[in-house]
């Protein structure tokens, strides 16, 4: 039996039907995906590095000094006392950056170690809301592990390639998170259970998450922090993180549905798909095992 | 078509795809709304180059966007596959070859109004696959209807910014080394 002819149109339809097989194949056999898309990032890296640190920088609240009608000196004088604002203003968010991880290793003891890492990119489809970061297993990172950006609870990651690495925020639609609502300011005294504060947050739009099980009594007002307190067994959030903040309560309104229960809008406190530094927090026994990676506590 | 200038501008533009693209996404309540800078070039090409590499480069392309994304799945996994967008673009790069005998293809005008045919076609097969996925292995939140509003709005958006960037890029036609029209349109259809 004979062969038809390989022509350029055949190769290609047989290619479109082996794409539409590959887009149908369920994860697990998809295993050629995260080495691949690890590859492409780090090619991609020097060119998109650069590029995010721009986005960081004009999304700064340094304002360039307009250019116009007013004297050259003049002009210059205004770009520079602007450039040193904005050093300062880098300096001052570095040394915050350090002051709350010298609190969290504080907290957590000496069992996790803290990997600063950048965001180099984020999916070309704004849908799914990933952001990538420039450390991967190389670095001791695994997947699973919970990403914050200071006190902020970020996500975990879900994909580490060897040196990027993939961030599911908490944000994304369909996500889950318990947490406890709490005034901005814990009481050290220990005597409030927050245990009977706990909501269940389900993300709603973008960037926003309600819950709409909150007891009528429960004392929340706009303000007040909701901190996490998800400790739902296998595959729940690390206890390192364990009273993160998720986010704050912007709104709080009658459930229309059920006049027992109350609806609690919870904002995070920065834009999580705009951040370009987060902190990957890595238990000391699997940072040690994996043997690579530099840095560790603040 | 000169392959090594496609890969450096593929590269920029997918360096600012991932990176620089949100700097200019607008917030809509359905999510961000952000130019695809990556279609712009598959349109770009597929007006101007041979119907053979039109094919090539819209797969390649593809390809590269799929690699670009990790998709949260709703159970807690992440997926990156190779095949909703490269598909897309393959059937976005054919529509480009059936229509662009009929428009004038160097004017910016164009790029940015075949970006948005082009671009129903490729958000309409990465709707359907991962409609079709959702029976069996959902991706986070996925909502058929709010994806394509979504989608149609960043349309309209890239279209927009596709036409401002289409000017600088129609410069860079001879750098491309594309046929001339007269070849190409001979051979529109055949590919």
């Amino acid at each position: 039996m004979a062969f038809p002819a390989m022509t350029f149109r055949r190769v290609f339809v047989v290619l479109l039907a082996a794409l539409s097989v590959s887009s149908l194949l369920k994860s697990k056999y998809c295993v050629y995906g995260p080495p691949l898309r690890n590859a492409v990032h780090t090619v991609l890296m020097p060119m998109a590095r650069p590029l995010n640190d721009i986005t960081s920088t004009v999304r700064s609240e340094h304002e360039r000094p307009v250019l116009g009608d007013l004297e050259q000196l003049s002009d210059e004088l205004r770009y520079k006392d602007a450039l040193i604002l904005s050093l300062q203003k880098r300096v001052r968010e570095l040394e915050a950056t350090s002051a709350e991880l010298q609190g969290l290793s504080q907290r957590l003891g000496q069992d996790y170690v803290f990997r600063e890492s950048r965001v180099i990119g984020r999916s070309s489809d704004p849908s799914a809301g990933t952001l990538t970061i420039d450390k991967g297993a190389s670095a001791g990172l695994s997947p699973g592990l919970a990403v914050v950006k200071g006190a902020d609870l970020v996500g975990r990651l879900i994909e580490v390639g060897s040196t990027t690495s993939i961030i599911r925020l908490i944000t994304t639609p369909g996500e889950l998170v318990e947490v406890a609502l709490t005034p901005p300011h814990l009481p050290t005294d220990q005597s409030t259970d927050f245990r009977q504060r706990v909501a269940q947050l389900r993300v709603t739009g973008p960037g926003e998450l309600i819950a709409e099980d909150v007891d009528r009594d429960v004392p929340v007002q706009a303000g007040d922090y909701a901190r996490l307190l998800d400790d739902r067994g296998p595959g729940s959030w690390p206890v390192a993180v364990q009273g993160m903040i998720v986010g704050q309560v912007t709104k709080v309104a009658p459930n229309p549905d059920q006049q027992l229960l109350k609806t609690v809008t919870v904002v995070p406190m920065r834009s999580l798909r705009r951040l370009d530094v987060v902190t990957v927090v890595v238990p000391r026994t699997v940072a040690a095992g994996s043997g690579g990676g530099q840095g560790g506590g603040p | 078509m000169r392959w090594w200038v496609f890969a450096i501008v593929a590269y920029v533009l997918l360096g600012i795809e991932v990176s620089l693209a949100d700097l200019m996404a607008i917030e809509s309540k359905f999510g961000p709304v952000q130019p695809r800078f990556v279609l712009l070039l598959a349109v770009f090409v597929g007006l101007a180059a041979a119907p053979r590499v039109v094919m090539i480069a819209s797969l390649a392309l593809g390809i590269l966007v799929d690699l670009t994304t990790t998709w949260p799945l709703a159970d807690g996994g992440a997926l990156t596959l190779i095949g909703p967008c490269a598909l897309g673009y393959v059937i976005g790069g054919y529509v480009l070859l059936q229509v662009r005998s009929m428009v004038f293809r160097q004017h910016p005008l164009t790029v940015g109004s075949m970006m948005l045919v082009a671009g129903v076609a490729i958000e309409l097969i990465v709707v359907a696959v991962f409609t079709i996925r959702a029976w069996y292995e959902p991706v986070a939140g996925w909502s058929s209807t709010h994806e394509l509003v979504l989608r149609s709005l960043s349309l309209f958006y890239s279209a927009v910014i596709g036409t401002m960037l289409a000017v600088p890029l129609c410069a860079l036609t001879p750098v491309f080394g594309f046929p001339s029209l007269k070849q190409t349109g001979q051979r529109g259809r055949r590919w």
